[in-house]
């Protein structure tokens, strides 16, 4: 049976970012545990809000468009605050390029993607800089009022 | 009234104390931690948070990014905080 079309984007998030060349296969989906230095530079997706659209123009009595946004948070330990900084703008060309680089994320209901903020955070507090980056992605796509997963 | 204990027995290498260089060769004894520490919220890192308890008399002129090398790892002064009885907490961060 097929999976929520919300859930069948994350999945293709997450294979889209999957290998790059500075996190590599540190890709997590909505890890709690704590991630130890031979797990970083990460990257880690959570699935955020998922609002329907309302105007008449993106829904009918058949089909439903809705806005699902998925942030993808970089976690990154560097020699330096500067460094750390700029190994998370790294990471968020490499993580902008993959999404963009099919606005479908080669799933035929989704319409577009678009680009929202990235909030940076550098923590100084331990052996040496953590620093985190929050990238936030709406995806636009379109499924059955009756079934989310057609 | 000042405290006048003597402070050097609270970091005795014979006792718990380590003895680090900074300044190149300097010797200075002080109490290594190097406890667990987690950067918590999305994305939690976990590390270590490695600090030095001396007597502040002994590191005179300290300045934030000196090299400190204790058990043969070399650390940066990150931070230097004064207790205000003759004891400095000396955070560090690790050279790599």
């Amino acid at each position: 049976m097929a999976l929520h079309r919300a859930e069948q984007i994350v999945e293709a998030v997450i294979a889209n970012i999957t290998g790059l060349t500075t996190t590599g296969d540190n890709v997590f989906r909505s890890r709690t545990a704590e991630l130890p230095d031979n797990r970083t530079p990460a990257l880690v997706v959570y699935l955020g809000p998922d609002a329907p659209r309302s105007d008449g123009g993106s829904s009918s009595y058949r089909y439903i468009d809705g806005d699902l946004t998925v942030f993808v948070v970089a976690a990154v330990k560097g020699r330096t605050d500067a460094l750390t900084e700029t190994k998370l703008n790294l990471i968020r060309k490499e993580v902008t390029i993959a999404l963009m680089a099919d606005h479908t994320q080669g799933l035929s209901f989704v319409i577009d993607t678009t680009e929202g903020q990235a909030v940076p955070e550098i923590n100084g507090d331990g052996d040496k800089p953590v620093g985190r980056l929050r990238m936030e992605f709406t995806f636009h796509y379109r499924r059955s009022r009756t079934d989310p997963s057609a | 009234m000042p405290f006048t204990e003597d402070l050097s027995q609270f970091v005795d290498p014979d006792e718990h104390g380590t003895t680090a260089q900074y300044k190149g060769s300097v010797s200075v004894n002080g109490i290594f931690d190097n406890g667990s520490y987690v950067v918590s919220g999305d994305a939690a890192v976990e590390g270590t948070q490695p600090t030095f308890l001396c007597v502040e008399a002994d590191v005179p002129a300290l300045e934030h990014d000196e090299e400190f090398l204790i058990d043969g790892v070399t650390y940066y002064v990150d931070g230097i905080k004064p207790d205000g009885t003759g004891m400095v907490l000396i955070a560090l961060r690790l050279a790599e």
